[in-house]
């Protein structure tokens, strides 16, 4: 076996043994696919109230996919408490030492828990679409999976929990401790696009548009393109440009500090 | 089997030095102690072999290599740092076995350190409600599943009754003499001197002594007891061939600088009739004691 594939299976291993995992994953699922549902049902409804500029942006896909919003903070929890645990109980020393070139250490926890989230993000995406489509089917239009740009738009969404994991890895690495990583996931992921919002609009239609969750939802999620955001794969590319930036920086600061 | 070598090693946390251009090997088929008080540099060094931390010069390498070169390194070389280093939430079983599978050794092995350590009947219980000597237990099974022929504890026995410490010492013992590289670090004089053949001392981060076992034990503090009827007259003799005396009750003294034969023929040159003549073995916390003070007076 080569040094990955025996790290990897050790991150397994790892990961498998935490009830903290498991915790933060069945939140993700709960809240995705619970809040997806709820708002899917009260959008579905509210068809009949809205006006015909607001039918013509009817996107069946783009709504079904919006409880991805609410589960990026269990899987920014995920993905910050797979290092950051490490670090608080003092395994870490025991990884390192039996790993001690670090860098395929790093490599093999982005690859199986990114790996874990993308599985879970692709599920509950799918589980999510066909529950807001079985929501909206008699109350307002429903698309299919065939149609143009769905498939994309669902399994990118999915995807999306496999960056913000890869976020959370590299902040985690660079901070090292929980309460500092996820303060600062939840200022990048929720303060800073509030922030934006209170901005006046030119500002606002500049800056919005590089928000990871904005891009999740308004550019890799949507069928229909919105004005002011970039398209489906721009978003993602910018998104991927995102988990580099901070896996890079993680891994670069743990390679050179003493743990 | 395999030897560690340091080679000027330093480590500095801030302006403080905690390894001062340490040079030191620790050699195959016997236990080395490796003493200081605490705060001296034993566990940073111990750090410092095992990558965990970087030198700020020199080299700390084991059978010629770094640590960080060797390719499944727990196979070569096992450490227990921190017992408390393991997450809370894992059971010991899982413990061993992620490290298992990072070396690629047989789930079988784990089983074996399990029983190895006496920690079968918990092995599958959270390490967060293990006693310190159980965590002390987990942490040598971690040293010893990649049957390693360099082994590094650091303040072993921390926790362990009694019947812990027998066993532990029983076991380095065991290790040492297959052949193997054992560095066994303690602020406990008394512990180390029963287990180590060899002692390593430092305090501040430097080289103090690195000599066997009972070289430290005579070389150092030694003295002797003189019982004479005419105390005042040897106390003389012996100040005149360069002992340091201190007067005891109204017919002894203690001369150290001397050893006890050398005392003996001064006596019996200058005539002077003596009750008694017993060396006195310095015990190794004495010794200990006494390197490290006059090294705290000097510097």
């Amino acid at each position: 076996m080569t040094e990955m594939s025996r790290l990897m299976n050790a991150e397994w291993i790892k990961l498998r043994s935490l009830r903290s995992s498991k915790w933060t994953l069945a939140a993700l699922v709960a809240v995705t696919v619970g809040l997806g549902a709820l708002l899917a049902a009260l959008t579905g409804h509210h068809w009949s109230h809205m006006s015909a500029t607001e039918r013509a942006q009817w996107d069946p896909t783009n709504n079904s996919l919006a409880g991805a919003a609410f589960g990026q903070l269990a899987i920014a929890v995920f993905g910050v408490l797979a290092i950051t645990g490490e670090f608080s109980s003092g395994t870490i020393r025991a990884s390192v030492a039996a790993a001690p070139r670090r860098t395929p250490l790093v490599a093999a926890k982005a690859i199986v828990y990114a790996g874990v989230a993308l599985a879970m993000g692709e599920l509950i995406s799918f589980a999510s679409y066909f529950i807001g489509m079985a929501l909206f089917s008699g109350h307002a239009p429903v698309s299919h999976l065939g149609d143009p740009g769905v498939i994309r738009a669902i399994v990118l969404t999915g995807g999306y929990e496999a960056i913000v994991c890869l976020i959370a890895l590299g902040v985690g690495f660079t901070l090292r401790h929980t309460a500092g990583a996820i303060s600062s996931l939840v200022a990048l992921l929720i303060v800073l696009p509030g922030v934006i919002a209170a901005l006046p609009t030119s500002a606002q239609n500049a800056l919005e548009r590089f928000m990871p969750e904005q891009i999740a939802s308004s550019s890799t999620g949507a069928v229909i393109p919105e004005s002011h955001y970039f398209g489906p794969w721009v978003g993602f590319g910018v998104l991927c440009l995102y988990a580099a930036v901070a896996l890079g920086v993680g891994g670069w600061t743990f390679l050179r500090r003493d743990v | 089997m395999e030897s560690i070598e340091l080679h000027a090693l330093t480590k500095r946390y801030g302006k403080s030095l905690a390894v001062d251009d340490l040079t030191v090997s620790v050699q195959p088929g016997r236990v080395t102690g490796f003493l200081g008080p605490n705060g001296a540099g034993k566990s940073t060094t111990m750090r410092l072999i095992l990558g965990l931390d970087r030198p700020d010069a020199g080299t700390a390498t084991i059978g010629g290599r770094r640590y960080r070169d060797i390719a499944t390194p727990l196979r070569r070389v096992g450490a227990l740092l921190e017992a408390r280093a393991l997450h809370s939430g894992r059971s010991a079983r899982e413990h061993l076995s992620y490290l298992a599978a990072s070396q690629g050794i047989a789930r079988e092995r784990v089983d074996e350190v399990l029983s190895m350590v006496g920690l079968n009947d918990v092995a599958d219980k959270r390490v967060g409600g293990f006693s310190l000597g159980m965590g002390q237990r987990l942490g040598v099974a971690v040293a010893l599943l990649g049957d390693p022929g360099v082994v590094i504890l650091d303040e072993p026995v921390n926790g362990l009754d009694i019947d812990g410490v027998r066993w532990i010492r029983e076991l380095l013992r065991q290790l040492a003499d297959e052949g193997r590289t054992i560095l066994l670090s303690s602020h406990l004089l008394a512990e180390v001197s029963v287990t180590a053949d060899h002692l390593i001392v430092i305090q501040n981060g430097r080289l103090i002594a690195d000599c066997p076992t009972a070289q430290l034990l005579t070389d150092e503090a030694d003295s002797v007891l003189v019982v004479s009827p005419e105390r005042d007259r040897i106390a003389e003799v012996l100040a005149r061939a360069g002992g340091v005396v201190e007067m005891r009750d109204i017919d002894a003294l203690v001369v150290s600088g001397l050893t006890s034969a050398q005392v003996g023929d001064l006596a019996l040159r200058s005539k002077v009739l003596l009750h008694q003549l017993t060396p006195q073995r310095a015990s190794l916390e004495d010794a200990f004691l006494e390197l490290t003070e006059s090294l705290g007076r000097a510097s």
